[in-house]
């Protein structure tokens, strides 16, 4: 008694789709990830700008509120070029690098 | 023939069997099927630590401060699974009065996926100081830009940091140091950034998700046990000058531009983001802090591998703190914009870092590094109302009615804008 009514290269075809088939389901799938650029982009946009908005109506912001802290004092300049003076060397050899920038003048 | 046959069908069962558990679980990740097809591979055991037992204490020791000992109290103990051993640094308050520093705010809302504490800074002092990687040697690192503790320098330790300095940050409540590499203008300027924004968040500790490690699968998706963040807890993250570090150490870095007539996006070099960022716009320089800590190290050699990423490795398709890692620590987000204006040559815009690498692209060595001084009294208020209570907590808003102040003389622009690196 036959086991199957199809002849052997039917079942090898049917066997080989079954298998492409499981192997295209099971293919690798990525972790969740980072949608598109722009998404992620306007997303963070979004975050910052509200965050930036909520500052201005912070208490310590307003106009002659005086429920701001005490002033900071910031010095803003640098006192040294840092690398133990390696700094100006590597920068030189940074604009090298990229060549389509003109070198800083001295 | 028969023999033949016998293959056919054992190939077709196989082929029937994969397409039933597609069936089943069609969303199941790649390696779910990698286990199928090997035959389940191991899985790794659970955490064996126990509470008040196992792991290694680690006594951490900073150039000329004293280490106290504190053992972790903030655990989780909601869960009784596992306890930090770190040995923390003893409790340093504000030497001055807290609630001056505190101004009335509503309460904020609900946020729906994360707890979330927001702040912004104005940019610090530039120096080439580091105190995590050349502590007690000032000049020896590359240019960096500090934010928060305005006098944190080479020789800043845990204790000092939390008893000196003004903060950058709204207030001396957050004594931390944040620093990143100088943006230099490739004209022998460093360009100062015109605010930082900065984003504490994680999920609420009561939430299953973080309440214990466990191997994936698991049902809640278990990232990694909550945790606050230890006293004297600091790292480094970003690009690794070493190389040695997989990319669950050096998590994310990008570029991005905001204003008028800017195209967002998640830029890879600071030259693909400048072609979207025209003058008038505002430039963003953005990384991501890892969230899963060891429990054991507030530093180590190399002030990275105390600390790591959570990644999707696992490949159940939730995020997932590694084992080595199960502590999971409020992750924060900093953002560093700077105006772009009108004349300026964008195309030499380059962080000081990536003059060690002439060869790769301008923006390539982005990191930044951390060094926690929080006033503990105020940690814990945006820990247990803006965290874990799942707050959407803005602008210093610690959620509990009150918010951190802000300083007087906060500015919108960085002024000045360039200043000069001495030569």
């Amino acid at each position: 008694m036959s086991r199957s009514n199809l002849p052997g290269t039917t079942r090898t075809a049917l066997c080989l789709a079954l298998i492409l088939a499981a192997g295209a389901c099971a293919k690798p799938r990525t972790a969740p990830n980072p949608h598109n650029d722009t998404q992620v982009g306007s997303k963070a946009n979004k975050e910052v700008e509200a965050l930036v908005q909520d500052i201005k109506k912070h208490p310590s912001m307003q106009a002659g509120s005086n429920e701001a802290g005490a002033p900071i004092h910031v010095d803003p300049y640098p006192h040294s070029s840092g690398m133990s003076g390696m700094g100006h060397q590597m920068g030189e050899k940074w604009n090298e690098a990229h060549s389509t920038r003109p070198a800083p003048k001295k | 023939m028969r023999n033949g046959f016998l293959g056919y069908k054992l190939i077709g069962w196989s082929g029937a069997a994969l397409l039933a558990v597609t069936a089943i679980m069609p969303h199941a990740p790649s390696s779910a099927w990698n286990m199928l097809k090997t035959g389940m591979q191991s899985r790794p055991g659970l955490l064996k630590k126990s509470s008040g037992s196992g792991g290694t204490t680690t006594t951490t020791t900073s150039s000329g401060s004293t280490t106290t000992t504190t053992t972790t109290t903030t655990t989780s103990s909601n869960t009784g699974t596992t306890t930090p051993t770190a040995t923390e640094f003893s409790i340093i308050p504000s030497n001055f009065d807290v609630n001056s520093e505190l101004v009335d705010m509503a309460v904020p809302g609900k946020d729906t996926d994360m707890g979330a504490f927001r702040f912004i800074c104005n940019p610090g002092q530039i120096s080439a100081d580091d105190p995590i990687v050349f502590p007690g040697q000032p000049g020896k690192s590359h240019l960096h830009q500090f934010y928060g503790n305005t006098s944190a320098n080479a020789y800043s330790t845990y204790q000092s940091l939390r008893s000196s300095g003004q903060s950058t940050c709204m207030s001396p409540l957050n004594r931390s140091a944040y620093w990143m590499p100088a943006m230099l203008d490739g004209k022998g300027n460093v360009v100062r950034p015109d605010y930082i924004s900065i984003y504490y968040k994680r999920r609420p500790s009561s939430d299953p998700s973080v309440q214990a490690w466990k191997p994936a699968p698991d049902a809640n998706k278990s990232m990694g046990i909550a945790t606050s963040l230890p006293n004297g807890l600091r790292f480094i993250f970003g690009w690794d000058p070493t190389g040695m570090h997989p990319a669950e150490r050096t998590g994310t870095a990008w570029f991005n531009c905001d204003g008028p007539t800017a195209v967002p996006g998640q830029y890879a070099t600071i030259a693909e983001a400048m072609a979207h960022c025209p003058a008038g716009n505002h430039f963003g320089a953005v990384i991501n802090a890892p969230q899963c800590w060891d429990g054991k190290n507030l530093d180590v050699p190399d002030h990275r591998s105390h600390v790591s990423y959570a990644t999707y490795s696992n490949g159940y398709g939730y995020l997932q703190c590694d084992q080595a890692h199960p502590y999971v620590i409020p992750e924060f987000t900093l953002g560093a914009w700077y105006t772009v204006a009108p004349g300026d040559d964008t195309s030499k815009w380059h962080f000081s870092s990536d003059e060690m690498v002439p060869d790769q692209p301008a923006g390539y060595t982005f990191h930044a590094d951390w060094f926690g001084a929080w006033d503990n009294t105020v940690m814990s208020m945006w820990m247990d109302n803006c965290i874990n209570k799942l707050l959407n907590c803005s602008a210093g808003n610690l959620g509990n009615g009150k918010g951190m102040k802000m300083f007087s003389g906060f500015s919108w622009t960085a002024n000045p804008r360039l200043v000069p690196i001495p030569q």
